[in-house]
């Protein structure tokens, strides 16, 4: 498979299989570009950071000159700082918290980074439970983003129909792991379950949600909405993104987690526009696809002890060294790396799909009207949350 | 009739003492003004002395306001001697001598637009069309001579004379497609704001006054009124919408007054092709009242940019003033047609003639007056949201403070005039008085009807007086009400830049940017008269068919083709009245 | 089908009652055998130091590292209010404003607008502006960037108004040990359950909770 640049993470570009210094600086600013200068009678409408639309903080200052948008720049106003002079332990519950909603995705891209920095392998089930957590992450992430579009379009019956769905799925997850958000569920010696999983409601969910996706691919006026909105350069392109273009990106084929996924037979969910519209139907795919798959998993309802740790414990004060972690989030690509000095944490650098997703959608809003920003905005399933953190 | 020569003799007089002392030629003006007002309303024949109350008027507070705005030398003869030329063409009875009126009232202009000029083809473009004007009214004034052997305006037994100078009027009054006469000379000419005031407010009005007078003297014509009627309405809608996109103060007030004309002229059509006697009174009525609405609010609004910094509505910068506010949007409701002031009246009155029209034609024909009200409707929105455009750029954003009290108090005056004009409608609009016991409003409405039967009604009076009352009742009942002051919720920042103007009238240069010829470019947007851009490369074809000629032609100086201009229609003008 | 028949033909799926709570955002309750004031945050490694005397929900962030000895007893009612204020009985406006969240507290609160919760049968509901509202709900930790627009939003809200804290984060600083918000109403977890924010705002408002 082709290397592919996936983004930059601290003075790092990260490609599908390596890691590279930058030896050139390249604009990677949330900006998009139109020419130079303000034309007459433009100014800069400021939207957020407390939008009231949205459902988190952000600041977003959109050149105009009334209706047309040339230009916007998008500031991650909520700016969090985590401390890396902690225990492994109490930074996990950090990495947990660096987006709540993807903190599966998070603890397991940093775990992996710390395993492969020791060059440790969990055992199979821990991957195979932390496999299911992040495929059930990606079903509740896309019925939010399809109920977050339906909700800006008005189209009130399917956005409450996806509401309860998505509370649903988190009573799925909170009954089989205690939490509905993944806290606390996963530790350094593996995970914590307290119930079997709900295969049969979450088939239901599922199934139920198909029925009012279709509903809402045969509306007109909420698709005209989304075709056309958001087209996106589609080479440095990640996730949905990416796969919406038609690209083969995913870093369930070529990241950490391949070998399991392939194993299982995963298969990855394309379409053909690059648009709002391509990015919602890769998502409508991708949920039966995360529901085949963890239906495939059979994860077991108990904690696991693993005996692994107690070697790299023994020798955990002298070791230094690094490791690379890389997972398929819901949004795409997401990575960390882990370095460690003489057994304590001395680096972590965080490349967070959505910083991606961030630059694709301010290039591609030029010359898009105001009505079409909510849209394009939810269609990337962006979070400003791990935007805004660094880790000192 | 001793009032007129008082009048005609002080505004003769005014150009002299203006030479001498411009203020003393302004205060001549003004007097002679006055006189002329007086004039009108004492000898008030016809809807035509109406002409003379909204000129004078427009006169005498334009030199009022120039005794306090008017800082160049040459301004004060140029200005007082168009006024004098508007003068003749309103109070003669002769063709040449209207004709003669007209030239002198249009030269200074030329002369003055070449004083302030931007570029050099503004002052052509504005000779052009006026001498188009003046030739085709010339051509029917002396049609009108063949027919009848008179050179004074009688009755005619043909149209023809009145549909070619009807063309003339029209150029003058920038109907569609010469909407340029209006705003090219305003824009590139950079006309100080007197003299656009005159430019826009009583140059057209003595255009409007010439149709008018022609009309009551031709024979009903059949398919010509309609089209009239039609072309108004069109002049309606492109004008406001032009308005609408304009960002400049005076290019946006300038097509606004050929939205203006075209409601003027939509009128005359309803007049001349009226199927009953009650609904051309109305009409004819409707024509004045419209006149004289436009008149005294335009000429508000223009003095209104005298007191801007900077023209462009991107960056006002207007004087800090409760006074001219108050009047500004005053004179900016009637613009939009709003109740209880003249301008409603007018709007409402125009609206009104078309559909009783369509009704009682009861033919295929009604579809004509019915389109060209929804047209007209459509452009009355458009209308209302350029001056809401300028009300909220020039006045409520970008102020700088000032004391200045008497240029406020000239708009707050006509402000005030303008919103007790709308009750004085009663006076003219007398035969179609009514009351309605039933509704409780025993008298104070005004009563469109069709063959002695009620069609609708309005009543500028108790719109007036009800809301006042109404509020002061509140008042009286709860008290004064209590004020939290807190800042402007901005989604959590502060308030860093304004909204501008043009953004405001964005969303439309996209929406119909076919229709504007809109284009998104590095540098903007740009959006093109398009029937200025069409006459343009038709005249630019000519000029490449007749390059020879064209470069004689127009290689010599401005100057001296604005003085040779002024000498041959001096020479014309004294022949003629000799 | 259209889509309101599609609505009617799901039936109504409003709770009555709360019915299925994740326990790990419930209170939580000493079950070790020894003596309760012999287990303290050092002894059980605890984050945020929310044990001893007893269990500090306002702390808590629900790592487990506690557990066997406090565990989850499924109460989720652990909001605490401060001020009541009765004028909000019939209808209680509340504007959300994320000072520095995860992300979790944020959906947590929009799914109280869910069926299965429904806020506006409570007289409960959320506007998109302080001017309107009558309550600020702040979430997260209070970050630079985010502390003048709380203030303008404070300063926007008409009298009478709540400040109501949600999550640990801007209760006591959370996993991050920052400042805490003063606020008229506290709803602590990590983040609160759709049951808790509601229990608390209906108690809020003068109502007995849910």
């Amino acid at each position: 498979m082709k290397t592919r640049l996936i983004g930059e993470m601290g003075g790092y570009l990260l490609y599908s299989d390596h890691l590279e210094e930058i030896k050139t600086t390249k604009n990677t600013s949330n900006t998009s570009q139109e020419g130079s200068g303000r034309p007459v009678g433009s100014l800069i409408f400021q939207y957020g950071p407390a939008t009231g639309g949205l459902i988190e903080s952000v600041g977003m200052n959109i050149e105009t000159f009334g209706e047309y948008i040339r230009t916007i720049s998008v500031e991650p106003y909520k700016m969090r700082t985590i401390s890396i002079s902690r225990s492994i332990e109490d930074l996990l519950l950090s990495v947990e918290r660096v987006n709540g909603n993807f903190a599966a995705s998070h603890v397991t891209a940093f775990l992996t980074a710390l395993e492969n920095a020791y060059g440790v392998t969990p055992p199979r089930d821990v991957i195979l439970g932390r496999v299911a957590q992040i495929e059930l992450e990606r079903i509740r992430n896309h019925l939010l983003v399809t109920q977050r579009l339906t909700e800006h379009a008005g189209f009130s019956v399917p956005s409450a129909n996806l509401l309860y769905l998505v509370e649903e799925v988190n009573r799925v997850i909170g009954r089989a792991f205690g939490h509905r958000y993944f806290y606390g569920v996963n530790t350094l010696r593996g995970f914590r379950m307290d119930w079997q999983l709900d295969l049969p409601t979450l088939k239901n969910i599922v199934d139920e949600f198909q029925e009012v996706y279709r509903g809402i691919l045969d509306n007109r006026v909420f698709i005209d909405r989304l075709q056309g909105n958001g087209l996106v350069s589609i080479d440095d392109s990640i996730g949905p993104a990416a796969r919406a273009a038609g690209l083969m990106y995913d870093a369930r084929l070529d990241g950490d987690l391949a070998e399991v996924y392939g194993e299982i037979g995963f298969n990855i969910s394309r379409a053909d526009s690059s648009d709002a519209f391509g990015r919602l139907l890769v998502r409508g795919q991708e949920v039966s696809e995360s529901l085949r798959l963890i239906g495939k998993l059979n994860i077991r309802a108990q904690e696991y002890e693993a005996g692994w740790l107690d070697a790299w414990e023994k020798d955990i004060k002298g070791f230094t060294g690094g490791g690379l972690g890389r997972v398929e989030s819901p949004s795409g690509d997401l990575a960390y790396y882990v370095g460690i000095h003489k057994g304590t944490i001395s680096k972590v650098l965080l490349l967070p799909p959505s910083k991606v997703n961030l630059r694709l959608f301010c290039s591609s809003m030029t010359g898009n009207v105001f009505t079409d920003l909510p849209f394009n905005w939810e269609s990337f399933g962006i979070w400003m949350s791990e935007v805004g953190v660094e880790f000192v | 009739m001793v009032a007129l020569i008082v009048a005609l003799l002080m505004l003769g007089l005014s150009p002299v003492a203006a030479l001498i002392n411009r203020r003393s030629g302004y205060i001549a003006c003004s007097a002679g003004s006055a006189v002329f007002v007086y004039y009108g309303m004492t000898n008030y024949s016809n809807e035509l002395s109406l002409f003379y109350v909204a000129a004078g008027l427009v006169w005498l507070f334009t030199s009022v306001y120039s005794l306090y705005y008017d800082h160049h030398r040459w301004l004060g003869p140029l200005y007082t001697s168009s006024i004098l030329g508007m003068a003749i063409a309103l109070t003669t009875n002769n063709l040449l001598v209207f004709l003669a009126g007209y030239e002198i009232m249009t030269i200074p202009a030329y002369v003055t637009i070449g004083l302030y000029k931007k570029t050099d083809y503004s002052a052509f473009v504005f000779m052009g069309f006026g001498e188009l004007s003046t030739i085709l009214i010339l051509a029917g004034f002396l049609y009108s001579y063949v027919v009848t052997g008179s050179l004074s305006f009688s009755p005619l037994t043909t149209i023809t004379p009145f549909m070619i100078a009807a063309f003339g009027f029209m150029v003058k009054m920038g109907i569609l497609p010469f909407m340029v006469t209006e705003w090219l000379p305003i824009a590139h000419g950079n006309a100080p704001s007197n003299v656009s005031a005159i430019l826009s407010a009583s140059m057209t009005l003595v255009a409007v006054y010439g149709l008018t007078k022609m009309a009551l003297l031709t024979p009903r014509p059949d398919l010509f009124g309609f089209i009239l009627l039609g072309v108004g309405g069109f002049s309606v809608f492109f004008g406001a919408f032009y308005a609408y996109v304009s960002d400049h103060a005076k290019v946006l007030l300038g097509f606004s007054t050929v939205e203006n004309n075209g409601a003027i002229l939509t009128s005359i059509g309803v007049y001349l092709t009226a199927p009953t006697h009650t609904l051309a009174s109305f009409s004819l009525i409707t024509i004045a009242v419209y006149v004289l609405a436009h008149s005294l609010a335009k000429t508000g609004l223009f003095l209104d940019t005298g007191m801007m910094e900077n023209e462009s509505l991107i960056l006002p910068r207007i004087l800090k003033n409760r006074l001219s506010d108050v009047g500004g949007v005053l004179l900016a409701s009637s613009m939009s047609g709003l109740l209880p002031t003249l301008g409603g009246v007018a709007t409402w009155a125009l609206l009104e003639s078309l559909f009783m029209e369509a009704y009682t034609l009861h033919s295929a024909l009604s579809i004509i007056p019915i389109v060209t009200g929804s047209i007209i409707a459509m452009g009355e929105g458009f209308a209302t949201s350029t001056m809401l455009k300028f009300i909220i750029f020039a006045h409520i954003f970008n102020k700088r403070s000032s004391n200045e009290k008497t240029r406020p108090l000239i708009l707050l005056l006509l402000g005030l005039l303008i919103l007790a004009g709308g009750s004085a409608t009663y006076i003219f609009y007398r035969p179609f008085l009514a009351g309605n016991p039933a509704l409780g409003l025993p008298f104070g409405l005004i009563a469109s009807e069709f063959s002695s039967q009620a069609f609708g009604a309005i009543s500028p009076l108790y719109v007036l007086i009800l809301p006042s009352l109404i509020g002061a009742l509140v008042i009286a009942v709860f008290g004064k009400p209590r004020i939290r002051r807190s800042e402007v919720w901005n989604s959590g920042a502060p308030l860093n830049e304004a909204y501008t103007s043009f953004a405001y009238s964005n969303n439309i240069r996209l929406m119909l940017g076919k229709l504007l010829l809109t284009h998104i470019g590095r540098d903007g947007v740009k959006v093109v008269d398009v029937f200025w851009s069409l006459t343009h490369t038709v005249a630019k074809l000519f000029v490449s068919f007749s390059r020879h000629f064209s470069r004689t032609y127009m290689n010599s100086r401005l100057s001296w083709y604005v003085i040779y201009m002024i000498l041959a229609l001096i020479v014309f003008t004294v022949v003629v009245v000799a | 089908m259209n889509w309101f028949l599609k609505g009617v033909r799901k039936g109504v799926r409003t709770e009555k009652t709360p019915s299925d709570v994740a326990p790990w955002s419930t209170e939580l309750q000493f079950k070790g055998i020894e003596e309760e004031s012999g287990v303290t945050s050092e002894s059980l490694r605890c984050p945020t130091s929310a044990i001893g005397p007893g269990w500090i929900a306002e702390r808590c962030v629900y790592c487990r590292r506690c557990y066997p000895h406090y565990q989850p007893t499924g109460n989720h009612r652990m909001g605490v209010v401060k001020r009541v204020e009765k004028r909000f009985q019939r209808s209680f406006y509340l504007y959300p404003i994320d000072v520095g969240t995860c992300g979790a507290c944020n959906t947590e609160l929009r799914l109280i607008a869910s069926p299965q919760h429904d806020l506006t049968r409570f007289g409960i509901f959320f506007t998109n502006t302080p001017r309107h509202a009558d309550a600020l709900i702040v979430m997260g930790i209070m970050t630079k960037g985010m502390r003048e627009a709380f203030r303008r939003a404070y300063e926007a809200m008409p009298e009478p108004k709540l400040v109501i804290a949600l999550g640990a984060c801007a209760i006591s600083g959370g996993i991050f040990q920052t400042e805490k918000i003063e606020a008229d109403v506290v709803i602590p977890g990590c983040p609160p359950s759709p049951y808790t924010i509601l229990d608390a705002l209906i108690r809020a408002k003068g109502g007995r909770g849910w």
